[in-house]
C-alpha cells in the first residue's frame, strides 16, 4: 500500500515543520484520491488551543465552501470567519478586527507577500493545490512574528511526495491550474511545481466596448525537498506572480512578487532548528498615455531576511521557543517619468528582532502562551541605502533613526469544565512599513512609507477576552471574543493631496493614533451530512489624527460596524457535495459633499466632515456545487458555481455628477463590480 | 490513459452596473463661495452660497455686503460696488508681485483670504 506510506511520510514532514506545541490532531482525512489532507483541526483542537484568536484553517472544510471559478480562495474563506472582512468589491485584501489590509503580515514558507491579491479579487490569491496549511492569527500575535501590527497569515506549500508521481490539470472558463510534484529521488529528493494562468481576457475581448482590455495573471509556486536524513531536511521555495491589466493603448499596470526561501529544518530530540533565508521583490509599474504626455510610474519593496527558531520541549506538557530575524528592506516608495522629467524616492531600513516564546500547560485547568519580542529598527542614512530626485521639492530627511520596542505578548486559557474555555490575552506589536491607502480599499499603486526619521512605526496594543465551547462529541462548537485594539503611529494623506501630488511621501501624510473594538460570535456544525457555521461581527473602528477633520475622531475607512456570514455545506454522499455561503457587511464611511455650488461655471462639491457618510450595505449568495468521479487511473472533478447568486449589486465606487434631468440637477451614483458571475471547472487528477 | 475534456463555454454575465443612488444628505450650515478675479484693468468678484444637494442649482448672486480688495504691498483698500447683474466691480490696477487680500464683511460675519 503506497499510497498509505507515502501519507504517513508527509504527515511527519508537515507536522514537523512550524508546529508550535499543539495537541497532536486527533483527526486526520485523507482527501478524496490520494492527496494528503494536511491540517483538519476537530473541534476539540480548535477549544483547547491556548493561543486565543489563532486559527488553523481547515483546508478541507475550506476547500467545500463556495468557489469561484472552481477554486477555493484561502483570503475569501477566511474573510468567512468572525473579526475577518473582505475590502469592498474590486480589492483582494483582508482586514482583521479594524486593522486594514496593509497591517496583515502575509507568509508562504517564511517569504514575506506585499499585496498578494489578483485582479479586482476577481481571483483568488493562493494557488489552493499549493498549500498545505494555513494559519491566520488574529489576537496576540504570536512572538515569532514581526512586521504587522493587525494579523499573520502564514501559509505552507505542500511539498511533493518522496515516493510517487502525481499530476493534476484543471481548465475553468476564466482560468487554468496545472500541477505536478514527485521523487526526483526516491526517499531523497522531491519536487513540487503548481502554476496557474487565467484568461479573462479572452472573453472580454468578444464584448466590443473590452476589445483591446488586457486582463491576466499568472503564478508559480515550487518546491524542491532535500531529505538529509530522518528529521533534518532542506526546503527551496519560488513563488513568482504577475497581474497584467491593460486599457488599449491608454494604460497598463503590471505587479506582483517573485520570492524565494530556504528553509532548514532539524530535529534532534526534544530540539527543533529552523533556519529560513528568504527574498521577495515586489514591483508595480504603470504606464499612461493621456494627451499625447507619456507617463511611467513605478515602485517596488525589496526584502531580504534570515531568521532563526529554535523550539524545545521541555517536557510534554511545555515548550519553550527563541529566535532572531534580521532583514534588510529598501523601499521605492515612487519613480515618475513625464516625457523627459523624471522623480523618485527610495529609502532603506534594516529592522533586526529577537524574540523568547514560552507554551504550557498547568494541570488541566490552565494553559498560558507567553513571549516577549524585542525590535529593533534602523532607518539607513548611508549613501547607498537611499535616493530621491524631485522637482521643485526639497529633498526629504533621510538621516538615520533607530526604534527600539518591547513587545509583550500573551494568552491564558482557563478550563471552567470538560468542554468549556476562558481566555484572555492582550500583545504589542509594531510594524515598519506603513501601507498609505489613497482611497478606501488597497490599490496596486498605493505608496509604502518606510519608517524614518519621520516616519514613525505603528504600534499597537490589543487586549482580547474570549469563551468557547463544545458539545461533548464534538458536534458543535461556538465561541464568543471581544477585543480592543488602540494603535499609535497611523498615517493619511492630509486634505487636499493625492498620493502623487509631489514625489516626497512625508510631505503628503500625517500621524495620528486608531483604536477598534469589537465583539465576535461564532457556531459551528462539525458533524452530518450538512455542516458549516455562521460567524458574526460587531465593531467600530475610528481614527484621529491632528490636521485631519480639524482633529476630531473620525470613521476608520475600514470601520464595518456589522459583519456577518453564514457558510453551509452539504455532502450527498462520495460524488455529490454542495455549499453556499451568504455574507452581509454594513456601509463603508464615506467622504460625500454636504452642500454643492458654481465656480467658475462649473459645479463644485463642499465637504465638511471625513468619512461622516456611509455607503449602502453589500451583500451576497454564492452557490456551488461538484461531483467527482474517482476512477482507477484519475480522478475527475466537475465544479459549478454561481457568484452573487442574487445579483446584488453591491457597492465599488460611489461618486457625485450633474444631471439635468432632475429638478436638484445632481445625482449620486453607484457603480458596482459584479452582477452574477457563473462558472464551470473541470479537474483532472492522477 | 482516456481524458475527457470537456471545456464549457458559458457567457458569463459579469456586468458591471451603474445605478443612481436615493442619497440622504446632512443637513449643514450654507457657506458664502467667493469667487474674485483680478486683472490688470479691473476686479471682479461675485459672492454666492452653497446650496443643499437635493436644492436646484442656481446662482444667485449676493449683494448684501461689503465687498474690499487691499493691495498688501501698498497698503491700499479699494471698495467694490455692485452692479445690476449682482458683481461686484472695481477699478484695479492689478499689479504682478503685490500681495492682495479679498475682505468681504456680511452678515456681521468677516472673511478675508
Amino acid at each position: 500500500m503506497s499510497w498509505l506510506r507515502a501519507y504517513i511520510i508527509t504527515m511527519i514532514y508537515v507536522c514537523g515543520m512550524e508546529c508550535h506545541a499543539q495537541e497532536p490532531n486527533d483527526s486526520v482525512q485523507t482527501h478524496l484520491l490520494q492527496e494528503v489532507v494536511v491540517t483538519d483541526q476537530s473541534a476539540r483542537n480548535r477549544i483547547a488551543n491556548a493561543r486565543l484568536g489563532s486559527e488553523t484553517l481547515e483546508l478541507t472544510k475550506l476547500s467545500m465552501a463556495p468557489k469561484m471559478f472552481g477554486e477555493m480562495d484561502i483570503i475569501k474563506s477566511i474573510t468567512l470567519l468572525p473579526g475577518v472582512h473582505g475590502e469592498a468589491d474590486g480589492a483582494g485584501g483582508f482586514e482583521v478586527r479594524g486593522g486594514n489590509a496593509y497591517q496583515n503580515l502575509v507568509t508562504l514558507d517564511g517569504m514575506t507577500l506585499y499585496n498578494p491579491a489578483h485582479l479586482m479579487g476577481i481571483f483568488s490569491t493562493f494557488n489552493d493545490d499549493a498549500m498545505s496549511r494555513a494559519i491566520l492569527h488574529k489576537g496576540p500575535i504570536p512572538p515569532n512574528f514581526g512586521g504587522a501590527s493587525s494579523s499573520v497569515l502564514e501559509t505552507y506549500m505542500r511539498p511533493g511526495d518522496m515516493n510517487k508521481y502525481h499530476f493534476s490539470g484543471t481548465l475553468g472558463i476564466l482560468n487554468a491550474k496545472i500541477s505536478a510534484d514527485g521523487p526526483i529521488v526516491n526517499d531523497k529528493l522531491s519536487f513540487a511545481l503548481y502554476a496557474r494562468r487565467s484568461y479573462v481576457d479572452l472573453f472580454l475581448k468578444m464584448v466590443p466596448e473590452y476589445k483591446s482590455t488586457i486582463m491576466n495573471f499568472f503564478d508559480v509556486n515550487a518546491k524542491i525537498r532535500y531529505k538529509v536524513a530522518a528529521g533534518n531536511h532542506l526546503d527551496i521555495s519560488f513563488f513568482a506572480s504577475r497581474d497584467n491589466l491593460a486599457i488599449s493603448d491608454l494604460m497598463d499596470m503590471r505587479w506582483g512578487n517573485i520570492s524565494g526561501s530556504i528553509n532548514w529544518s532539524i530535529q534532534e530530540g526534544g530540539w527543533r532548528f529552523l533556519t529560513t533565508g528568504a527574498i521577495t521583490d515586489y514591483t508595480t509599474e504603470m504606464g499612461m498615455n493621456i494627451m499625447d504626455a507619456n507617463q511611467k510610474l513605478n515602485e517596488y519593496i525589496q526584502s531580504y531576511s534570515a531568521n532563526e527558531k529554535i523550539s524545545y520541549n521541555i517536557s510534554d506538557n511545555h515548550l519553550l521557543e527563541f529566535g532572531i530575524r534580521s532583514e534588510l528592506l529598501r523601499v521605492k516608495s515612487g519613480d515618475m517619468k513625464i516625457s523627459n522629467s523624471r522623480q523618485l524616492e527610495i529609502r532603506s531600513g534594516w529592522s533586526n528582532a529577537a524574540w523568547i516564546g514560552y507554551e504550557g500547560e498547568f494541570s488541566s485547568l490552565l494553559s498560558v502562551s507567553f513571549g516577549t519580542r524585542l525590535s529593533c529598527y534602523t532607518a539607513l542614512s548611508g549613501n547607498r541605502f537611499h535616493e530621491f530626485i524631485g522637482l521643485n521639492e526639497s529633498t526629504p530627511d533621510f538621516s538615520s533613526k533607530t526604534y527600539l520596542h518591547v513587545e509583550p505578548r500573551g494568552s491564558i486559557k482557563i478550563n471552567l469544565k470538560d468542554n468549556h474555555t476562558i481566555k484572555v490575552g492582550a500583545s504589542i506589536s509594531t510594524q515598519d512599513l506603513h501601507g498609505v491607502r489613497s482611497t478606501t480599499t488597497t490599490f496596486p499603486f498605493d505608496r509604502y512609507a518606510l519608517a524614518s526619521a519621520f516616519t514613525k512605526p505603528e504600534v499597537t496594543t490589543q487586549y482580547s477576552v474570549g469563551y468557547a465551547g463544545m458539545t461533548p462529541d464534538g458536534g458543535w462548537d461556538w465561541s464568543c471574543e471581544g477585543y480592543y485594539k488602540t494603535m499609535n503611529g497611523v498615517y493619511d494623506y492630509k486634505d487636499g493631496v493625492t498620493m502623487f501630488s509631489r514625489i516626497n511621501l512625508e510631505s503628503l501624510i500625517l500621524c495620528g493614533k486608531g483604536r477598534s473594538y469589537g465583539m465576535e460570535l461564532m457556531l459551528r456544525k462539525n458533524i452530518g451530512i450538512f455542516t458549516g457555521w455562521i460567524a458574526y461581527t460587531l465593531s467600530k473602528t475610528d481614527t484621529r489624527i491632528p490636521g485631519i477633520n480639524n482633529g476630531q475622531w473620525y470613521k476608520a475607512s475600514n470601520d464595518r460596524r456589522n459583519d456577518f456570514s453564514f457558510v453551509g455545506i452539504v455532502t450527498f454522499n462520495q460524488r455529490w457535495n454542495a455549499s453556499l455561503s451568504w455574507t452581509y457587511s454594513s456601509g463603508r464611511p464615506l467622504t460625500a459633499p454636504d452642500e454643492k455650488y458654481v465656480l467658475g461655471g462649473e459645479t463644485c462639491y463642499y465637504f465638511t466632515a471625513r468619512n461622516s457618510y456611509k455607503t449602502p450595505s453589500s451583500h451576497r449568495l454564492d452557490l456551488s456545487a461538484s461531483y467527482t468521479k474517482e476512477g482507477k487511473r484519475f480522478t475527475s472533478i466537475i465544479t459549478f458555481g454561481v457568484f452573487n447568486a442574487y445579483a446584488h449589486f453591491s457597492p465599488f465606487v460611489i461618486y457625485f455628477e450633474d444631471d439635468s434631468s432632475k429638478p436638484s440637477g445632481t445625482r449620486a451614483v453607484q457603480q458596482s463590480l459584479f452582477g452574477i458571475v457563473p462558472s464551470v471547472s473541470y479537474t483532472i487528477k492522477f | 490513459m482516456r481524458i475527457h475534456i470537456l471545456i464549457f463555454t458559458l457567457a458569463f454575465f459579469l456586468v458591471s452596473c451603474e445605478k443612481e443612488l436615493d442619497f440622504k444628505y446632512h443637513d449643514v450650515e450654507s457657506q458664502l463661495v467667493i469667487e474674485a478675479t483680478l486683472s490688470e484693468a479691473e476686479a471682479i468678484v461675485s459672492l454666492t452660497n452653497t446650496i443643499p444637494m437635493d436644492d436646484p442649482l442656481t446662482v444667485n448672486r449676493l449683494t448684501d455686503a461689503d465687498v474690499s480688495i487691499k493691495d498688501n504691498t501698498d497698503n491700499i483698500i479699494f471698495q467694490l460696488s455692485s452692479d445690476i447683474e449682482g458683481f461686484f466691480h472695481g477699478e484695479i490696477p492689478g499689479i504682478p508681485g503685490h500681495e492682495y487680500i479679498i475682505e468681504v464683511s456680511r452678515n456681521g460675519k468677516d472673511l478675508s483670504t
